[in-house]
């Protein structure tokens, strides 16, 4: 009986740790998985080849950047100040939407709001 | 004990009744507190000359291709920002007048007032918009508003002739805006600048030497529907 117990116990603990001793035993699955390539961005002539903030920064973050601007801009008016946050100037540099939205967007799962094939509002001013 | 039972009773009581009148100095206080597009420098507004008006409909074509505003050729379903009627004569051999219609941008907007997700505001210059991304389409502004300005957009639209903007797209009230991505460049909203008669005045209301607010202290000028107290901001000149 009390054999049984703590047997239990240890297939129980197993199960517990189980996502533990997967990566214990393949190491770090997420930086395994096959990430999407990107090409690097080219700022056209004229303009600075740097993005508005930091590279890592955008990364996480371009998602708020957007919003923030789109939130000033309709709601205060503030257009001159976030022209350079809008989704126009991402696209002087950043020219193809199949490349820098899509790949990234497709491979996380999550589909732009923006210019979507359905119920795509807003103009991508790139070519496709 | 230091207080006798009539003090104790004068003292409950004054309480009682500061309590009661307290919250109602703070609502006194608030309704004193400044409303939009009232006291700001700026104030965007409209002159109709309806002497000049012709109803060519030249502004409600401009409109369309500036914002993109839908047209399906059904009733049911299109959308308009500016409409031109048709003034219902009672003479007999009465001349024909026409009447531009568009969004008001009253300073207290109904509109704003039952929005539910606040997707409606008034901006500090006095303009009334729509925040799309914000609109659930629950039509409640549509049935507020007394100039019947604002249209839901029924059908997906393939209206896209200024890229500049946004397409509509289902489920959101739309209204006027005055061209507020022209306006705020400093350029006058696209039925002002094409309309072929000069009919319509644009400017700023609260800036006493702007030709838009000489033309309303001459004192020519109506609003429409002045007994629903919106404090409008499109005058109507020869109504």
């Amino acid at each position: 009986m009390k054999m049984k117990a703590i047997t239990a116990f240890l297939v129980f603990l197993v199960i517990l740790t189980l996502p533990f001793l997967v990566s214990a035993v393949n190491g770090d699955i997420l930086s395994q998985a096959p990430q999407p390539k990107l090409e690097k961005a080219k700022a056209p002539a004229g303009v600075e080849n740097k993005c508005v903030e930091e590279v890592p920064y955008m990364r996480a973050n371009h998602m708020n950047i957007l919003k923030t601007a789109r939130v000033q801009v309709v709601r205060n008016g503030l257009r001159e100040k976030y022209k350079k946050y809008s989704l126009e100037n991402c696209f002087t540099c950043h020219r193809n939407r199949a490349e820098f939205c899509d790949k990234c967007h497709s491979y996380a799962g999550v589909e732009p709001g923006c210019f979507g094939d359905r119920g795509g509002c807003h103009y991508a001013n790139t070519k496709k | 004990m230091g207080m006798d039972r009539r003090t104790f009773l004068k003292l409950g009581g004054a309480i009682v009744i500061g309590s009661m009148i307290t919250p109602g100095t703070q609502y006194l206080l608030a309704s004193q507190e400044k409303k939009p597009g009232e006291k700001s420098k700026t104030r965007w507004g409209m002159v109709v000359d309806l002497n000049k008006c012709t109803g060519c409909k030249v502004c409600e074509k401009v409109c369309r291709e500036e914002n993109n505003v839908p047209f399906y050729g059904n009733k049911r379903y299109d959308a308009y920002w500016i409409r031109v009627a048709n003034i219902r004569q009672e003479l007999p051999g009465a001349p024909e007048r026409y009447i531009p219609l568009l969004c008001q941008h009253c300073a207290d907007a109904p509109c704003v007032h039952v929005c539910v997700t606040k997707a409606s505001f008034v901006r500090k210059d006095g303009i009334v918009l729509v925040d799309e991304h914000r609109c659930i389409g629950c039509r409640y502004c549509v049935v507020a508003c007394p100039y019947r300005a604002r249209s839901i957009i029924f059908r997906n639209s393939n209206t896209w002739t200024n890229k500049e903007l946004p397409r509509m797209m289902i489920g959101v009230a739309t209204k006027c805006t005055f061209c507020v991505h022209r306006v705020d460049k400093g350029v006058e909203p696209a039925c002002v600048e094409k309309c072929p008669h000069n009919a319509l005045t644009f400017g700023n209301i609260n800036d006493p030497n702007s030709k838009i607010a000489k033309i309303i202290a001459e004192g020519k000028t109506q609003v429409l529907r002045p007994e629903k107290l919106v404090r409008p901001g499109v005058f109507y000149k020869g109504l």
